[in-house]
């Protein structure tokens, strides 16, 4: 899948957990700097994340996501 | 062997680092990665050769569990039960070692037993080589590490620069730099920067956090009342040489790495400007956080099967006070864990609910927050830590004596004694004044190693400026003097 298709996709999900349809993922973008990502936020993302693409994420994966392109980048290598 | 001995300084590391570019340069990557595994027993070693066959024995056993949970035909059942097996083994080893007399001692306390403590000596570094192998075991039971060569499983737990006491490293990370063609090449560059940042480290150990740990002894022992503001001055004190302690640590074990050609994670990025706690545990042991969020306070939430605020905060606490522990075996240690999981809890409330506030008044109450948990983490015991908590808020002035006199008549006596805030120091006080402030400005300033790390530009005058620090750290060495952290 396309990188830029997978942001659109995630910043979906982002949108309606946020409560914020303007909210676009950049890659830059990391948990605790966004208004409302933070670590609860983070695991309810991951759940919504993994249900949406049929993945599982380990916890080592987790800690290696530094930011929203290390997200994207761990979604596009398990698809 | 230390950091900050003549014997590592000028016989270990030149040494180690020679023979390791030779053998690089005619034996390739796996045999310069062979020598700095010899190179690290070596190192281990000097301390206990008993204790390394346990650090041996613990990175065979762990290696083989993890090599059997990376296999993708592996029966589930099995690789359930031995998921299980490996991490229980992990804590088995801790919990023998670290934490056996504490259990017996507080089992004597509650049930009236008189059970036998059996004075163990804390195997160094087993706090840190024990959880950066159940990384690599849990990412293995998850399917998320493939199998890997003994050598570079042994490598990546042994390497001696992060060995002891962290930064805790991550065996993808450490693999992929070694992987790059640009590691076999001999790079002055790595050398020169490398040197600066480990001088800036050594400095900040041995000229900065011995100094400020002489007020700090003096003022932790048991039987000395403190005033108010020397109370103050000695957990500051403390708070000081704690940081520039592990900062120093981080800073030496990184610029090692950046001489054997390795990036290490950074571990701290100034996290005494914090404004907040949520801020200041982002930038203080960087990498034990990371561990905590990831394989504790994670799984924790996401075992509860329906997220809530209310949980998060709940496991935050748990969280924090299971890290409190895991740094050593004493209660004081379990309030420390769980004073700053008490703090991330309502600073997250605070969040919750947009609550603002001046960064100026933010720092000085997580400065205040920080410092108070210093003081249990620092104590020998729970009365002496109260003692000096109720100095810092509720302890006597010291007034110069004169003045006593002259308002004896006022009647406030239990308010203030005459005498001199620096009567006892084992300091000169001129000198701690003007260390206290040095302290603080090197704490204030805005470039820290890290910055130093990524804008690294080899020049004469740097040369000299780091020559300089080297040669003040250098002509600062004592006696032995321990790390903080190799007591974890």
């Amino acid at each position: 899948m396309e990188t830029q298709s997978l942001y659109t996709q995630v910043s979906d999900i982002f949108k309606q957990i946020l409560n914020n349809d303007n909210f676009e993922l950049q890659p830059g973008d990391k948990a605790g700097e966004i208004d409302g990502w933070d670590s609860l936020t983070h695991v309810i993302l991951i759940d919504l994340i993994e249900r949406k693409f049929d993945l599982k994420f380990s916890l080592g994966e987790l800690e290696e996501m530094k930011d929203a392109s290390d997200l994207i980048e761990t979604i596009s290598e398990k698809l | 062997m230390l950091f900050n001995s003549y014997t590592f300084i000028f016989a270990f590391l030149p040494l180690c680092l020679v023979s390791f570019y030779i053998v690089k340069h005619f034996f390739g990557l796996k045999g310069s990665l062979i020598c700095l595994i010899v190179f690290s027993l070596i190192f281990y070693s000097y301390w206990s050769i008993n204790y390394l066959f346990l650090l041996l024995a613990s990175v065979s056993a762990n290696y083989l569990m993890s090599s059997k949970l990376s296999e993708r035909d592996l029966n589930p059942l099995i690789k359930r039960y031995l998921f299980i097996f490996g991490i229980a083994f992990n804590i088995f080893l801790l919990g023998i070692f670290k934490y056996y007399d504490f259990f017996i001692v507080n089992i004597n306390l509650f049930t009236g037993t008189e059970l036998m403590i059996r004075n163990i000596v804390l195997p160094l570094a087993i706090s840190f080589y024990t959880l950066q192998q159940i990384t690599f075991l849990v990412d293995s039971g998850q399917g998320s590490q493939k199998k890997s060569t003994f050598i570079d499983y042994v490598i990546f737990v042994l390497f001696f620069p992060q060995l002891i006491a962290g930064p805790i490293v991550r065996y993808g990370v450490l693999k992929k730099q070694y992987l790059k063609d640009s590691f076999i090449k001999v790079d002055i560059n790595n050398i020169n920067l490398g040197i600066s940042i480990f001088s800036i480290g050594l400095f900040k150990k041995v000229f900065l956090a011995d100094y400020f740990a002489q007020i700090a002894s003096w003022g932790f022992s048991d039987s000395i009342e403190l005033s108010v503001i020397q109370a103050w001055l000695v957990s500051l004190s403390y708070v000081l040489q704690l940081y520039f302690d592990f900062s120093g640590y981080s800073d030496m074990a990184i610029g090692l790495g950046i001489m054997f050609g390795f990036t290490l994670p950074i571990n701290f990025n100034s996290p005494l400007k914090s404004s907040n706690i949520i801020d200041f545990w982002n930038k203080w042991h960087m990498t034990l956080t990371s561990f905590i969020g990831a394989y504790l306070f994670t799984p924790m939430l996401r075992a509860s099967k329906t997220p809530t605020f209310i949980k998060s905060l709940i496991f935050t606490i748990i969280s924090m006070t299971i890290a409190g522990l895991w740094h050593g075996p004493s209660w004081l240690f379990v309030i420390f864990g769980l004073w700053h999981g008490l703090g991330l809890a309502i600073n997250q409330l605070y969040r919750k609910f947009n609550f603002k506030m001046n960064y100026f008044l933010g720092w000085f109450l997580t400065i205040n927050f920080w410092t108070i948990g210093c003081v249990f983490f620092r104590s020998e015991d729970t009365q002496t830590a109260f003692n000096i908590l109720s100095s810092m808020y509720y302890g006597q002035l010291i007034i110069p004596s004169t003045i006593v006199n002259n308002l004896s008549h006022i009647g406030l006596g239990e308010y203030y004694r005459g005498g001199s805030i620096f009567e006892g120091m084992p300091v000169d006080p001129i000198n701690y004044i003007l260390m206290f402030i040095g302290g603080i400005v090197i704490i204030a300033l805005p470039y820290n190693t890290n910055f130093i790390t990524l804008n690294f530009k080899f020049s004469r005058l740097r040369a000299i400026l780091f020559g300089a620090v080297f040669s003040i750290a250098i002509l600062s060495l004592g006696g032995y003097s321990e790390f903080i952290y190799f007591n974890f």
